[in-house]
């Protein structure tokens, strides 16, 4: 029984060998999962899914590498492999732009080389958790020693995006152009301004003039559409910065980490 | 000694990807994942200035295309006048109310609907099954599958292999294996390209493929009757209904349940009546798409539509009424609620100010063209009402042609 398995395995590395030098790796992953059909152990399903998941990023197939490492059973793994294995999720949810989900592997994958470090410190960056990516820039740049460029490095930390707090932009969009110059958009601002404050004089003229239908039905539609829209784009803004904020700075810090 | 064999493959791998990340995460490009925000591409200067202020405003702005990008298209389908009360209409729909039971497209969150909806009865215009992906095609075509190696195989040694990548979900790698050119051609290999191209929502490709299952073949049946339900969905019901009529196998109540569902995509009552006598009701797999066909047929030439002109006048007398009576209760309440708000100012500027005042006629005007819009906008729900009805039955039929061959073939 296990020379009948043991051939078969040979056979089927063989035929990935093969495929692999004919470059079909789409060819190489059916074949791995071949070994996981046929009922390997622990340790070779292990090795079939991780050479299948590498298959797939070599192919730029970033997310259905990520599907194949997370069916690794990593309790099964030696620390070393377990530690290649997030590290590899983690590229993966990188390189898919799942930055947030990236970033949460950073602790798990840990410090033991400058790829996991260069990694960490980018992930951290593009989901806007500047602090935490910087400890990690810092250690990547001198991982050979003291590095010249480590000034310019903290540099361009201390320019990172301002982060903007939700409940700040909420509460003053209250007054309407103020959580809109609070996101810095001042055009933006300013239509929100004057479409308020038309909305209030038109309310505040007719109550006065004695219009009390128009000024509480047409006003109070008015005042709804306009006060509320502040308030729901400033929610927005807040989003809208932060995203391409983070996605801006990362791009910058990439550029740096990685110039030759 | 097996992990010696597998160990060396993945350090190979590894070695080889060595260097290759950072390579990688250089050339990785996420200005995709930029939020930017412009008014569409065809919006002329006065849609773009609307949508400036459209994006200061709140509101539910459900449809798709939005109000401030209606106009421009409805008045070239339906002419100037129709499409100033059509675009009233669609304000008045456009409320937290109006939508409350509105269904968006699960993709966007959004409702489709643009000047056509405002069109006389679409019948036939079928929509594409709720729920199914776009038919999606790969390129792999009957007539570009490669040829054979020398050292092929018979596909049939790797018949469990290739179902447990489908039951697995990886039915890209089902795909690669079967259209790899290791294999023997035979009429399996035939049935699993067609069956994982199926898999994939390659609808069409793969209906070509289980067409061209011999009728010796294991596999026919389910080949022949799954190719059918896909021409089905593809919008083609002739073809899968000669075949159906020409088809002598074991089959007949399942043929009897296609043919009657074809018959009613088709709106060929006659022909329903005599796939129908074949429903014999007993069939587990079969009996819920025959009491389904029945009441398809009875709601659709036995009971009587409702009228867009009732609807129209009962709009005239209450506005919002005529949507009431097509079964949109919350867009006859927004109807009611804007258009008496609408109203009540205009009768107080007329009291305070006289009707010749501009203070009455601006409001004045506005609540005509709300009113008759209303009107408009009721006649239409009705046809609308009458459409969605169609739609919805024709995806059930779809789902009845197609479904129940799960349980029969399982």
């Amino acid at each position: 029984m296990l020379r009948k398995q043991l051939f078969c395995i040979t056979c089927i590395f063989l035929c990935a060998q093969f495929l692999s030098r004919a470059q079909d790796r789409e060819g190489m992953a059916v074949e791995y999962e071949r070994i996981v059909f046929e009922g390997a152990g622990l340790a070779e399903t292990n090795d079939a899914l991780r050479a299948k998941a590498d298959c797939y990023k070599q192919l730029g197939r970033w997310s259905d590498a990520s599907a194949t490492l997370a069916r690794v059973r990593l309790f099964a793994l030696t620390p070393e492999e377990r530690t290649d294995v997030l590290y590899q999720q983690e590229l993966c949810f990188f390189m898919t732009g799942e930055f947030g989900q990236a970033a949460s592997l950073a602790g798990e994958v840990g410090d033991g080389s400058a790829d996991a470090l260069l990694l960490h410190a980018l992930a951290l960056a593009y989901a806007g958790r500047y602090d935490e990516s910087e400890i990690y820039a810092a250690r990547y740049l001198c991982w050979d020693g003291a590095s010249p460029r480590l000034q310019e490095l903290l540099d361009l930390y201390s320019g990172h995006p301002r982060e903007l707090n939700s409940v700040t932009a909420m509460a003053l969009s209250f007054l309407p152009p103020l959580g809109h110059f609070y996101c810095s958009e001042f055009g933006e601002g300013a239509l929100s301004g004057t479409l308020n404050a038309a909305s209030l004089a038109f309310t505040v003229a007719n109550l006065a003039s004695g219009y009390w239908i128009t000024g509480l039905l047409g006003g109070g539609i008015a005042l709804d559409q306009t006060l509320m829209g502040a308030q729901q784009r400033c929610a927005q803004l807040v989003e809208k910065h932060r995203t391409n904020d983070s996605i801006a700075f990362g791009d910058k810090l990439r550029s740096f980490l990685l110039q030759d | 000694m097996k992990r010696l064999l597998l160990v060396p493959a993945a350090l190979l791998l590894t070695i080889a990807a060595f260097g290759q990340d950072r390579e990688l995460i250089r050339q990785a490009d996420f200005s995709s994942l930029v939020v930017k925000e412009a008014a569409p591409d065809s919006a002329n200067a006065s849609e773009r200035a609307l949508w400036a202020v459209r994006c200061q405003l709140t509101g539910r702005d459900l449809y798709e295309p939005a109000n401030y990008m209606f106009l421009r298209p409805a008045v070239k389908e339906l002419g100037f006048v129709p499409a100033a009360f059509a675009l009233s209409d669609r304000i008045l729909r456009d409320t937290r109310l109006g939508t409350v039971r509105a269904i968006p497209d699960p993709e966007d969150g959004r409702i489709h609907e643009g000047p056509e909806a405002y069109n006389t009865r679409r019948k036939g215009d079928v929509q594409p099954l709720v729920g199914a992906a776009a038919p999606v095609t790969s390129g792999l075509r009957l007539s570009n599958v490669s040829t054979p190696s020398a050292a092929s195989r018979w596909v049939s040694k790797d018949y469990d292999f290739v179902q447990y990548l489908i039951e697995n979900d990886l039915k890209s790698d089902a795909r690669t294996l079967v259209f790899g050119d290791g294999f023997h051609p035979s009429d399996t290999l035939t049935f699993l390209r067609g069956w994982s191209l199926y898999q994939l929502k390659e609808l069409e490709p793969s209906r070509d493929f289980l067409r061209s299952v011999p009728s010796g073949s294991a596999f026919y049946d389910k080949a022949f009757f799954y190719s059918n339900a896909i021409s089905a969905h593809l919008g083609d019901y002739s073809t899968p209904a000669e075949q159906l009529d020409a088809y002598s196998g074991p089959y007949a109540e399942l043929k009897g349940v296609q043919l009657a569902g074809l018959a009613l995509l088709r709106d060929d009552p006659e022909a329903f009546k005599r796939a129908a006598g074949s429903f014999s009701y007993n069939d587990f797999a079969l009996e819920k798409a025959e009491r389904e066909f029945d009441e398809i047929f009875k709601s659709r030439y036995e009971t009587p539509m409702k009228s867009p002109l009732l609807a129209a006048a009962a709009s005239a007398v209450v506005p919002g009424l005529g949507k009431v009576y097509a079964g949109q209760l919350g867009e006859g309440i927004s109807s009611f609620l804007v258009t008496g708000a609408m109203g009540a100012i205009t009768a107080e500027h007329w009291i305070k100010d006289g009707p010749k005042s501009w203070k009455t006629i601006v409001p004045g005007v506005l609540t005509a063209i709300l009113y008759i819009g209303n009107i408009y906008g009721s006649y239409v729900s009705v046809s609308i009402y009458n459409n969605t009805l169609y739609d919805a039955q024709e995806t059930t039929v779809l789902y009845n042609v197609h479904i129940p061959l799960r349980s029969v073939f399982k």
